[in-house]
């Protein structure tokens, strides 16, 4: 009887814990919400610490807060606090403005844009540019209403609504949404950072992008202008592939396992420079002395996992050669992608500032129906190092870029101008300076 | 003869140091009344009808001009303008910008450039309004903008 009573006692405890279990997954995963995204949720919560490539497809690259005053605009790279609390603000009123239930959108003037930019508002600067489609699926939702081409520049004003700008057209939408604590969340911003002086104006407040008098230079309108300084810091640079002058053979069967050749029954020579070449039957990988992995096929290619979504699939793969490497995690993405997208370009960055090669991104990939074709890689691990030091202020380092053309040139545009680390693949220690992206050069 | 030589190398003494002068005396101060011999040095861009209203503390100027060129920012304070940036000389891109404090409600400033023997004096005014004036100035030219469209 005893023993009836003992094994009733168990189950009872054992139910009882099955529902506490239960309901715990249920309160904080929220399973019963309709269209409920469990496992982008599952991935949303990952990104607070994770820097995997293939959570941060959709984050973008910096996020402008503007508070009305141009004596208090702050910019806040990936990675940082501030960037995280903003951004988790921002994604959710992004996701509502690209869900299928949204009617309201209007397009509005380049004049209404400007003029949320210069009030109370959040600006999402993306290094890649994406169809809203694509960007949609990416972030779990199957159907937008947002039409246009692509988009690389979002902002979200103090009342909580959403807008974007279509690249290819220059045109304005307007998403009617609303949220109250937009507002508290840009003030909160500016005061947890009224001590810091960061006087920043886009290149349209300054009419830098319009023609006047003789002048020679245009910004592109959304260009920041920093006025107050910008510091950086030594990085010095390793190449994981390298180990006292020998290739590293850890890491390369790391590598080889990651691109599914086995290194026991691959063919394989080593080049006169050192390089080493794996020829299968699905094509020749390259592993350099400095660091470039390239991967090239005629066949089929190597199937990639991780579901439908090609740029989804590289970034997985990605995130495993650059484990498989003990290269630096933080990539972010600066192609185009659509759906006829194939080829897909990433470069690294440091604490948020991107690492610009000259001529090279970190990472380029040709995909054709789901198989990589193509793959190139500079492996790299970066350690930032040493007290900060001002760089050269924004038009000094315009000045000193334009020298080099100003005997020939009528005209020059420039389209991007932001902090980066701009460097050759030989470099073993990195200073940040200006990248400039030079649209075009009218000759005289 | 000698009277006529030294008459000349006097006149020509007074050519090469007249501008000289005339700039070394605009070092840390410029009078109110100054008036530039030139009109195309430089083209303010911003502000550009040469006043504006903010409620910043504080404001950028921009303009363009050709490279060369120095330019000088000075704050007007009675008769004269006290200097308050320091001189800067274009460079290649032709572009020029500096942040000036607004610490009056009334602020008035005075961009001196200097090319050569050519100099030019822009009168700036930059007038300070509380924020809630700002906000209901952007509403109402976004509103018409947006009934407009």
């Amino acid at each position: 009887m005893k023993k009836e009573h003992f094994k009733n006692l168990v189950l009872i405890v054992l139910i009882i814990t099955n529902f506490m279990l239960s309901q715990g997954i249920f309160a904080n995963k929220k399973l019963w919400l309709f269209g409920y995204n469990f496992f982008a949720n599952m991935g949303n919560n990952q990104e607070k610490d994770d820097f995997s490539t293939a959570l941060h497809i959709t984050v973008p690259e910096k996020i402008y807060v503007n508070t009305g005053y141009q004596s208090s605009r702050f910019c806040f790279s990936r990675g940082s606090a501030q960037f995280n609390t903003i951004y988790e603000k921002a994604e959710k009123l992004i996701s509502s403005a690209f869900s299928a239930s949204v009617k309201n959108i209007t397009e509005i003037s380049q004049e209404a844009w400007y003029s949320v930019l210069s009030g109370k508002s959040m600006y999402l600067s993306f290094s890649g540019e994406y169809s809203p489609q694509i960007y949609a699926e990416l972030i779990g939702i199957s159907q937008t209403n947002l039409s246009f081409d692509t988009f690389s520049h979002i902002a979200i004003n103090e009342d909580g609504n959403v807008f974007i700008m279509d690249n290819a057209n220059s045109a304005f939408y307007r998403i009617l949404l609303s949220d109250s604590s937009v507002k508290p969340l840009i003030e909160q911003i500016m005061n947890d950072n009224r001590d810091t002086e960061s006087i920043i104006n886009y290149s349209y407040e300054l009419n830098f992008d319009k023609d006047f008098g003789d002048q020679k230079t245009f910004i592109s309108p959304m260009v920041p202008v920093y006025s107050s300084p910008v510091y950086t810091h030594t990085v010095f640079v390793e190449n994981p592939v390298m180990r006292s002058e020998e290739m590293n053979s850890g890491i390369i069967e790391r590598i080889l396992s990651a691109f599914s050749i086995n290194p026991n029954t691959v063919r394989r020579y080593t080049e006169a420079d050192g390089t080493l070449v794996f020829v299968e039957n699905n094509g020749v990988l390259k592993i350099t002395t400095d660091g470039v992995l390239n991967f090239t096929t005629n066949d089929t290619g190597i199937e990639l996992s991780g579901g439908n979504m090609a740029i989804l699939s590289l970034s997985q793969f990605t995130d495993k050669i650059n484990s498989a490497s003990g290269s630096q995690k933080e990539l972010t993405l600066t192609s185009p992608i659509g759906s006829e997208t194939n080829s897909y370009t990433f470069d690294y960055l440091i604490s948020g500032i991107p690492v610009k090669f000259n001529d090279k991104s970190a990472v380029s990939a040709k995909i054709e129906d789901g198989f990589l074709k193509e793959y190139t890689h500079i492996l790299r691990k970066f350690s930032p190092s040493s007290p900060e030091i001002p760089m050269q202020p924004f038009i000094e380092a315009l000045d000193n870029t334009i020298v080099y053309y100003q005997d020939s040139m009528k005209e020059i545009h420039i389209m991007e101008m932001f902090p980066a680390y701009v460097c050759d693949i030989s470099d073993h220690e990195l200073i940040k300076d200006w990248y400039i992206e030079i649209n075009d050069v009218i000759a005289e | 003869v000698k009277k006529r030589l030294i008459s000349l190398l006097l006149a020509m003494l007074c050519a090469v140091s007249v501008p000289c002068i005339s700039y070394a005396q605009y070092e840390t101060t410029i009078p109110v009344t100054a008036q530039g011999n030139s009109t195309n040095l430089i083209y303010i861009k911003r502000p550009q009808s040469h006043s504006a209203s903010t409620s910043d503390k504080t404001y950028t100027i921009s303009a363009v001009g050709a490279k060369g060129t120095k330019v000088k920012i000075f704050r007007k304070t009675g008769e004269v303008g006290q200097i308050i940036k320091t001189e800067k000389e274009i460079g290649a891109s032709g572009l020029y910008s500096a942040v000036v404090d607004l610490s009056q409600d009334v602020n008035n400033f005075i961009v001196y450039a200097e090319n050569g023997g050519n100099n030019q004096v822009v009168n700036i005014q930059i007038s300070k309004v509380k924020q809630s004036t700002v906000d209901k100035l952007k509403n109402l030219t976004v509103n018409i903008l947006n009934f407009i469209k």
